[in-house]
């Protein structure tokens, strides 16, 4: 840039009118330029002895490295912040959540399928060894209670007198 | 020129919404220009770092309350100069005596030598001024700003700006004389 164009933008560039180009330009000027640089220090004489040192260090290459690593801390807190007791399950993804659903659904199914087949073998054993479907004794689950418990007194009440005595 | 044509404040609701790769965005466009007034108003690499590092947290926890009714630029400028006045508040006072070197490109060795005498000379005049008066020189002298660019980051008049300076370049003028004589 030449001398008179620099000279014209001086004032703008003390009142920090410029564009960030521009300054850069008028700066690497003024610090070749005694002349130009002996004006602006008429007008503003702190303007020219800061662009003796107007260089500032580089950012340090840790900075954005700190930054996003802190950042990313950030979110993680926060997201435990509104863990919530009951409406926790929100956190998660539809894809979670339907996967989480599926696997309930299979285990209660197996659950149901497995309770269901005992009960029937149970049952059918029951039925084949005893005539009488009251005889909760012959069931292999309560069949062996120790005597005198919780479980043996329920017994003793819900079945009848003639077949406590047959046991 | 696809992440330039997203603006700031289009980047800073992305934020809001979690987005980290928008943040990150938002870094790259200000790191330099945080970290230049950062260390020139500590006068002191790690701590300038501190201040833009927690800067940039400010920004991102209050991202969900930010409202793009000033640009985002302004609002970027008043969180790190209320960072600095509160940092100072806090912190001890700044030692300027072991400035780190301004590693700028072509110059000689001599010439960096010169070049570091003028930076910890600035740096000790800063230093005499208070904190809001550095804060406001560091922004017009060093960053371009303008009055009313300033008042929009203090949320101030630039009639109040202009006072400001006013004062800090009367304290400035002697501690500066030395460097106006060499030429």
């Amino acid at each position: 840039m030449h001398c008179n164009e620099i000279r014209k933008q001086l004032l703008a560039y003390v009142q920090g009118e410029l564009t960030s180009n521009r300054r850069t330009m008028l700066r690497h000027h003024l610090q070749q330029c005694m002349g130009c640089r002996a004006l602006l220090a008429e007008l503003d004489p702190i303007a020219a002895a800061v662009l003796k040192s107007i260089e500032t260090p580089r950012v340090p290459e840790s900075l954005k490295r700190s930054v996003m690593l802190q950042a990313r801390m950030k979110q993680w807190d926060s997201a435990e912040v509104i863990w919530h007791p009951i409406l926790w399950w929100q956190m998660a993804t539809v894809t979670m959540r339907s996967t989480a659903v599926l696997m309930m659904m299979m285990v209660l199914g197996l659950g149901t399928f497995m309770g269901m087949s005992t009960a029937t073998h149970d049952l059918s054993d029951t039925m084949n060894s005893s005539p009488s479907i009251n005889n909760l004794y012959a069931f292999s689950v309560l069949g062996d209670i120790p005597d005198a418990s919780l479980a043996s007194s329920y017994l003793n009440l819900v079945t009848p007198q003639v077949q406590r005595n047959q046991r | 020129m696809p992440e330039e044509a997203v603006s700031d404040e289009e980047l800073m609701q992305a934020v809001a919404q979690g987005n980290l790769d928008a943040f990150e965005q938002l870094f790259l466009r200000y790191q330099s220009a945080a970290w230049s007034v950062a260390y020139r108003f500590t006068g002191d690499a790690a701590e300038a770092e501190d201040l833009v590092s927690d800067s940039f947290l400010r920004i991102l926890d209050a991202a969900e309350r930010y409202k793009p009714t000033a640009s985002f630029r302004t609002y970027f400028y008043r969180i790190l100069t209320r960072r600095c006045i509160d940092f100072t508040r806090k912190k001890r006072p700044i030692a300027t005596d072991n400035l780190p070197p301004v590693l700028a490109s072509g110059y000689s060795q001599s010439e960096a030598v010169v070049h570091q005498e003028h930076n910890q000379h600035i740096q000790n005049a800063l230093e005499q001024l208070s904190e809001k008066h550095r804060l406001v020189v560091v922004l017009r002298y060093f960053e371009g700003f303008s009055n009313i660019a300033i008042a929009e980051m203090f949320q101030s008049s630039p009639k109040s700006i202009e006072r400001m300076l006013a004062r800090a370049r009367k304290h400035l003028k002697p501690l500066l004389q030395s460097l106006l004589e060499e030429d």
